[in-house]
């Protein structure tokens, strides 16, 4: 007897519906599965003839055969385990085949039958939802994560067994309700502060108009000037995430494995991976691709700490995915997109010895040297750092006492600047300044006649590439936009420039 | 490149008694320095911030009393010495290691040109298509020293180059200065043992003068920018112009000490930047910026 219940799989973000579709007949007794599985898939098999068997129901020799359709798409992962051992048990009459059409089963089965937690629920529930599904079966560990998206009933089961009287109305399962919307039901509570950290008033100022912008940052200085620190403290103020972003940001934590207990992510992630990261783990990759560090920093932020000591050929991959602010991984028959739109934040020294300008410690590096250091980083991954500052090394002991702004304040303007920014950018799809295009700039950061002239005298005078041209314009936008002025002043152009430090050397 | 070649009987006198004098010598520039009272100015390639400050201080202070600066063209104290004469306005010798068709080394290739630009001298005694091969370079360091009146030691470390022209100084008869070295970096070793087998310790410009009467009595010109744009600066640019008239500074540094706003403070840099009052130097520090 035929049976089809419905699953679903996962080609990075997106949904595809799986009928899992199982015939038992007389003949030679097997277990066969078609329809492209994976190793894994294959190896269900094992794990759903045992697990049935170890909720006390006989599992007769016949010839068990499963496909998967459709049949031209590889599925990966244990998450079809459920369907298939639901679609052995429904053509062995042991569930009855009312209401199926809408629901779909997923989970990990234990050779006991328990129900193991899965990877990437919210996406499948969104997913779910848009193909007109109304209820989904999984293990009660997902079901916190899954119960976050509307419209659809989240049943969380434990094992094999209730599911099995649960469909034959032996018990009733509540379905998980919604959680609250509202993203602060962790009171935004951050253990670091910018205020923490003492002196360095220009690279404080420097990351608030990145963060206002959106804008790409480039650290420069000598090792222990509080580059790491200050790095670190960006999301704090970062604007507040809305539930849209949440949910696109736990949409990949949760594809990838890391997000904490099902909740929604309430902060902007802040990623940092070490320098011996290689390219697949920076962008994503594996057979089935998996999302990389930049997708996981989404609507966050990606810490290059030691820029320069990273492989170069990993650098180099990241020039697409920071314009594109997408990320494409083709593999053999799967082709899959992760958003990675991220300000990068990176850090570097000014020389090879790290000291050069420090008080600590003599640099005796060469100027040559230093040059070689700085060439290093090549120019189209320097182009796509709007902001390059120095980090200089300070004494600060007679600052201990001063006062210095937090990070709550100091968030609040740079919100306001974000709010002119998506009212400005509504109708585009655009939602900061650091994504304004050639064209764009033309119509939104234009300068009166008087601004132009010092402009383009300023960037003659002070050797600036035209290829700068354009990022001084756009954090002129910026800083703009922190001070409320609807137009692009000469001021807000001579502050603009003093964030460009390597353009001058 | 075109090129001079003079001959033995032509050097000025001070080249003709050395031992060991070349036949020919190959030259760029202005010829007539050969005859002038000029000052020696080495070190090793390796130069600390004390190096580079003090000889940048020492090379002005010849320079202001119009003495001639000869070196090596090689990178570190040479490369100071010489950039910081042309900056002052002084003319300076530049004895090479090759032939002046493999200018060594070649970053320096445009300090070159700016040499000769400036009514500069390039002095060579080997043939156009020598390589700076390692031998030469020694043999060049008595050239320096016979050109020069004395010379002056920056920094060096235990068994340096600079070692060589200071025997050669010896053998020639001529002072050699040296200005105290670090104790606690490898770089004030050698000269420090320069200093207690003998040579001149100097810590400021008239213990060089004195030795020299033909230097002593020379007047030590004023520099004019100083003069002509204080008086003509604005108000606005007063607090950071005289700020930074004591010394460098990074911009967290100025806006600490003339408490002015972060944001004023850096739209004031820039426009002072484009005016050419100050110049950001490579470690981020301000300077005022020199007479062109």
């Amino acid at each position: 007897m035929i049976s089809i219940v419905k699953s679903m799989s996962l080609q990075g973000l997106e949904g595809i519906i799986i009928n899992v579709e199982v015939d038992i007949s007389a003949g030679m007794p097997c277990w066969d599965i078609v329809g492209l599985p994976d190793t894994n898939i294959r190896e269900s098999k094992e794990r759903v003839r045992t697990a049935i068997k170890n909720c006390g129901i006989e599992v007769l020799s016949r010839k068990y055969i499963i496909n998967l359709s459709p049949a031209s798409i590889r599925k990966d992962g244990a998450i079809l385990d459920l369907a298939i051992a639901i679609g052995v048990l429904c053509s062995m009459g042991i569930i009855r085949k009312n209401n199926l059409e809408e629901t779909i089963f997923i989970g990990e089965l234990s050779l006991d039958g328990k129900l193991n937690k899965v990877n990437g629920i919210l996406p499948i529930c969104i997913e779910a939802v848009k193909n007109g599904i109304k209820r989904i079966i999984l293990p009660v560990e997902n079901a916190k994560e899954a119960a976050i998206v509307d419209n659809i009933e989240v049943i969380g089961v434990k094992n094999l067994s209730q599911v099995i009287d649960f469909f034959n109305n032996k018990i009733v399962i509540q379905a998980e309700k919604n959680p609250s919307k509202d993203l602060n039901y962790k009171k935004q509570n951050f253990e670091l502060d910018f205020s923490e950290v003492k002196g360095q008033k220009l690279v404080k100022r420097a990351l608030e108009v990145a963060a206002a912008g959106g804008h790409n940052c480039l650290l420069i200085g000598p090792p222990g000037t509080g580059k790491t620190m200050l790095a670190k403290r960006v999301p704090t103020i970062l604007p507040d995430l809305t539930f849209k972003e949440a949910l696109e940001i736990t949409k990949i934590h949760s594809v990838a494995g890391i997000l904490n207990e099902g909740h929604l992510v309430s902060e902007r992630p802040f990623r940092s991976p070490h320098h011996t990261i290689t390219e697949k783990g920076l962008i994503g990759g594996g057979k089935i691709p998996k999302p990389g560090e930049v997708s996981l920093a989404h609507l966050g932020v990606l810490f290059l700490d030691e820029l320069l000591e990273f492989n170069k050929n990993t650098l180099e991959v990241l020039r697409g995915p920071i314009e594109d602010r997408m990320i494409n991984i083709s593999r053999v028959g799967i082709n899959v997109s992760y958003p990675c739109n991220f300000m990068a934040i990176a850090s570097m020294n000014p020389c090879p010895c790290g000291y050069y300008g420090s008080k600590i410690k003599e640099c005796l590096c060469t100027e040559k040297q230093r040059i070689a250091y700085r060439s290093r980083l090549s120019g189209p991954m320097m182009d796509r750092f709007d902001i390059h500052i120095q980090v200089p090394d300070i004494n600060y002991k007679e600052m201990e006492n001063e006062y210095s702004e937090n990070s709550i304040s100091i968030k609040e303007r740079v919100n306001k600047a974000r709010k002119i920014q998506s009212i400005r950018y509504e109708k585009l799809s655009i939602y900061s300044n650091s994504e304004l295009t050639p064209s764009l700039i033309k119509k939104y950061c234009k300068l009166d006649e008087g601004a132009k002239i010092i402009f383009t005298n300023s960037l003659e005078k002070m050797k600036i590439s035209t290829r700068a041209y354009s990022k001084i314009l756009k954090v002129s936008r910026t800083i703009a936009d922190l001070e409320g002025s609807r137009n692009i002043e000469v001021n807000h152009i001579l502050e603009a420039l003093q964030y460009r430090c390597l353009d001058k050397l | 490149m075109e090129y001079k070649i003079i001959e033995y009987n032509d050097f000025p006198n001070k080249l003709k008694k050395i031992k060991k004098a070349p036949q020919k010598l190959y030259l760029i520039g202005n010829q007539d320095l050969l005859y002038e009272n000029s000052f020696g100015i080495v070190g090793s390639r390796k130069v600390s911030e004390y190096g580079i400050k003090n000889c940048e201080n020492f090379t002005k202070e010849l320079v202001l009393r119009d003495i001639p600066i000869v070196s090596g063209m090689a990178i570190g104290t040479d490369t100071v010495a010489h950039k910081t004469t042309i900056e002052y306005g002084g003319k300076t010798i530049a004895v090479l290691g090759s032939g002046f068709n493999n200018i060594y080394p070649k970053e320096n290739i445009r300090l070159f040109n700016d040499i000769i630009k400036t009514g500069g001298l390039i002095v060579t005694e080997f043939e156009p298509e020598e390589k700076p091969l390692k031998e030469n370079f020694p043999k060049r360091n008595r050239i320096i020293t016979a050109l020069s009146e004395g010379i002056l030691v920056i920094e060096a470390a235990f068994r340096s180059g600079t070692s060589i022209t200071v025997r050669n100084a010896k053998e020639q008869g001529k002072i050699v200065f040296a200005l105290p070295g670090k104790l606690d970096s490898y770089l004030g070793v050698g000269v420090n043992n320069m200093i207690k087998k003998g040579a001149f310790l100097t810590t400021s410009i008239k213990d060089i003068l004195e030795n020299y009467p033909q230097f002593k009595n020379r007047l030590r010109k004023t520099i004019k920018r100083n003069k002509s744009i204080c008086a003509e600066i604005k108000d606005e640019y007063k607090k950071i112009y005289e700020l930074l008239d004591e010394g460098n500074y990074y911009i967290d540094e100025i806006v600490e000490k003339t408490k002015l706003d972060l944001k004023d403070t850096l739209i004031l840099l820039t426009n002072m930047e484009l005016e050419e009052l100050i110049i950001q130097e490579n470690d981020g520090k301000y300077k005022i910026a020199k007479e062109k």
